[in-house]
């Protein structure tokens, strides 16, 4: 029922209640002048159509009327989902490495992943998982068998920090930060802004900054491998086709002046998993300026 | 003869063993700056892309991370002075940083992908007018050492042009 139109509703109820008085009772009027007459003397009688039509119409105008205004949207909203099969790539699937592996492949088999290290720096040092071009953290190589009628696909990659704490000692202490968690960025989407290579590379790295004395990092990233066909008009939009998770964790400690690493530092990677599922996230992991010592 | 042909022949491969090592004036990659958005209007974002090309002629490494702590940046605005720094800006000094970083092998000729840089993150930029900006970056003594700069490039930030009444 739509309420804007309520007066046409009375006007067609009270002229259709009208005629069919006549048409059941046979009278234009019950009192006056041939007021009991009656002019209906069989069902298939002028006055009997004309209320059957006229009582019709208003009926069918009704429903045009509710339906027409209805279904533009002026009174309900709808909710609709659709699935679109592009056919896309498959067998989509990201190989891990690490270590010395400047060139783009995985010399040392795969999983091989670099090691947390210190790292020179201007003007300080980083604690960096990997880092160098023969301790790279870890390198991600992806597959996938293209459809043939994209010429111009890309792959993308986005990264989700589930966990980056800091460690920060000093004579003041030795709180434990959270540096983010969420979507990993540099200030752009995707996370490794501008590469859409099938090869990309990660060194996550923090500054040793004075008056800390030792700072511990943890940290767990799943990354997700992302395909866009690179339609133009309109843009097509990127697509999950997987992810993995990896991390590390490192201790470094300033001893006589000298930064190094203290204990066991770990890594790890897990195998991909191919998913339709898209990256989702209420926070950000924005790189930039580190917290201050204590 | 056979010793012409030999001093010949020595002196091409001298030639093209001096062209194919770094010489000692030639930076190892170049720096192109440009703008995301020029003219900006005041209140918005003032954006550049750096591009980093190998221009010698042997592949070399090079890191992307933090375009902020990569490189180097001057602005000046119109009257050749530098913006009022942001808040931003101001605590980040004599502070550290954290972010990713990867390493990429460029062949001669290859670039790295382009590198964000958001100027009025660091820099009040909100005063309409020209400003010029120029990026530069440390060369890794292994490279030969020194710095290169980029192009200079200006940016006008006007005042929005007012949408028509209808």
């Amino acid at each position: 029922m739509n309420v804007e139109h309520i007066w046409l509703y009375i006007l067609l109820t009270t002229l259709g209640a009208a005629l069919l008085r006549v048409g059941i009772t046979g009278r234009f009027y019950s009192v006056g002048r041939g007021g009991a007459r009656g002019l209906v003397a069989t069902i298939n009688s002028l006055p009997v159509k004309i209320v059957f039509i006229v009582l019709g119409l208003g009926i069918f105008a009704w429903l045009m009327v509710d339906l027409y205004y209805t279904a533009n949207g002026t009174a309900q909203t709808a909710t609709a989902q659709a699935t679109f099969n592009i056919a896309g790539p498959t067998s989509p699937n990201v190989i891990t490495c690490g270590g010395n592996v400047p060139s783009g492949s995985c010399p040392n088999g795969p999983n091989s992943l670099g090691q947390p290290a210190i790292n020179s720096g201007n003007p300080y040092p980083f604690l960096q998982f990997g880092g160098t071009t023969d301790n790279i953290g870890i390198q991600f190589i992806a597959s996938a068998n293209q459809p043939a009628r994209y010429s111009s696909w890309v792959f993308k990659w986005v990264n989700k920090i589930s966990d980056d704490n800091v460690t920060l000692t000093d004579s003041n202490g030795s709180p434990t930060i959270s540096l983010g968690t969420g979507f990993d960025t540099n200030g752009t989407y995707p996370s490794f802004a501008n590469i859409t290579a099938n090869a990309t590379y990660d060194n996550p790295k923090y500054q040793l900054t004075p008056p800390c004395t030792e700072i511990k990092r943890s940290f767990d990233a799943q990354t997700f491998l992302m395909w866009n066909a690179g339609l133009t008009n309109p843009p097509s939009i990127d697509i999950p086709l997987g992810w993995l998770t990896w991390g590390f964790s490192g201790d470094a400690r300033l001893n006589s002046g000298t930064w190094s690493i203290n204990g066991t530092p770990s890594k790890y990677a897990t195998g991909f998993t191919s998913s339709s599922s898209y990256p989702g996230w209420t926070s950000g992991h924005f790189n930039g300026t580190s917290p201050a010592c204590p | 003869m056979k010793t012409s042909l030999r001093r010949a022949l020595t002196l091409i491969i001298l030639t093209v063993y001096s062209t194919s090592s770094f010489g000692s004036t030639t930076a190892p990659f170049a720096l192109t700056l440009e703008a995301e958005e020029n003219p900006v209007n005041v209140g918005s974002e003032v954006k550049v892309d750096i591009t980093l090309q190998n221009s010698s002629n042997r592949a070399i490494h090079v890191h992307l991370s933090l375009a902020e702590v990569e490189y180097t940046f001057e602005v000046r605005d119109g009257q050749n002075r530098i913006p009022p720094e942001t808040e931003y800006a101001r605590k980040a000094k004599g502070r550290g940083y954290f972010s990713n970083d990867q390493i990429f092998y460029l062949q001669p000729g290859e670039s790295l992908p382009k590198d964000l840089l958001v100027l009025t993150r660091f820099y009040d930029m909100s005063r309409p007018g020209k400003y010029t900006v120029q990026v530069s970056r440390a060369v890794p003594k292994e490279l030969g050492g020194g710095t290169v700069k980029s192009n200079t490039l200006t940016i006008t930030v006007v005042e929005p042009t007012p949408e028509p009444a209808k």
